[in-house]
């Protein structure tokens, strides 16, 4: 998602983050923390809640139209959720934890940075295509730069 | 206690004299498991690595204690409805306890089957990521509690059926009586 995101703006103040180790019997899988970044784009406005920290105490609140898109489309609160200007909607994780196990998001960050290709960096970068088009429909094919690619 | 294990082996005994009774156990476990895992959206599918179990080493043990309690149970209940006239009479409240227990520990206290429960109810979605929030602080206790009631269910469900063998031992003793007679 923050690949796809980039391509129309930009996000600042991002952390690194990973998910507990041995959560859904995964090593520990290293992930973005969103929770204080910042971005800024003439195309998209963009909105991160995270549900829960590690000790799966509740961290953010959701606006009142958050709250009524989540109750309308995801009832079962299946998480994480992806919801796309009330166009396209996605349960769950678009690829496996697996493939980025135990990896330090350092080590990953600079895979994708270098284009390095394995299964892990295919998987993100797959994910993020598909994001990007479906950003794209939502925008009416803007920017041109990244959807045409 | 001795006389509790006695019965419940006594009872497991008669319940699976039969072959059929293997396959309905072995298809209520699967049944479960298979409840607990789709309940827990613990299958996942991804197009890179196809499908997947993503559940901890917590929820597995749970799934799989569950399942095979369960496995147990449904060839009790079986065993007990087939002999619930003599049974009835014989064993009391718990004729009835048993399969109530059974079904409070898939029900209220089951932490991986409450979500879709609640939200089979009408619970929303922004009210269940609180619910999940809080089943998790609770999931131990929750799940062994759940656990209790199904070894409740089969204790009382077992004290059912092995009140029925007794009272047709009884019946066969004095019919016998009467014929030497």
């Amino acid at each position: 998602m923050v690949t796809a995101l980039e391509n129309f703006g930009t996000l600042s103040g991002w952390g690194k983050e990973h998910h507990n180790d041995g959560f859904q019997n995964f090593k520990e899988v290293p992930t973005w923390d969103l929770h204080h970044a910042t971005y800024t784009s003439p195309y998209v406005q963009f909105s991160n809640k995270e549900v829960q920290n590690h000790d799966f105490q509740p961290l953010d609140k959701f606006e009142g139209d958050e709250q009524a898109i989540i109750d309308t489309y995801n009832p079962q609160a299946k998480w994480p959720w992806l919801y796309i200007n009330g166009q396209y909607a996605q349960a769950g994780a678009g690829y496996s934890p697996g493939l980025l196990q135990g990896q330090a998001f350092d080590a990953l960050y600079q895979q994708l940075m270098s284009g390095t290709h394995n299964d892990a960096t295919q998987a993100v970068k797959n994910e993020a295509r598909l994001i990007t088009s479906y950003i794209c429909h939502s925008t009416g094919g803007q920017p041109e730069v990244a959807c045409k690619s | 206690m001795t006389s509790l294990v006695a019965e419940v082996q006594l009872a497991l005994a008669i319940a699976f004299d039969r072959p059929r009774s293997y396959v309905l156990a072995a298809g209520a476990a699967v049944a479960m498991m298979g409840l607990l895992v789709w309940s827990g959206d613990f299958m996942q599918y991804f197009p890179e690595t196809g499908w997947e179990l993503d559940a901890g080493l917590s929820d597995r043990m749970t799934i799989l204690s569950v399942g095979v309690l369960f496995g147990l149970l449904v060839p009790l209940e079986v065993a007990a409805i087939s002999k619930a006239r003599h049974a009835a009479r014989a064993a009391g409240a718990s004729g009835l306890l048993g399969p109530v227990f059974g079904i409070l520990s898939m029900s209220c206290c089951a932490p991986l089957l409450a979500p879709a429960l609640l939200s089979f109810v009408g619970f929303s979605g922004s009210t269940l990521l609180n619910v999940n929030t809080t089943l998790h602080e609770l999931s131990t206790p929750l799940t062994l509690a759940s656990l209790a009631l199904l070894l409740l269910s089969i204790g009382l469900v077992s004290h059912t059926v092995a009140a029925a063998c007794r009272i047709n031992v009884d019946l066969g003793n004095k019919s016998r009586g009467g014929a030497l007679r």
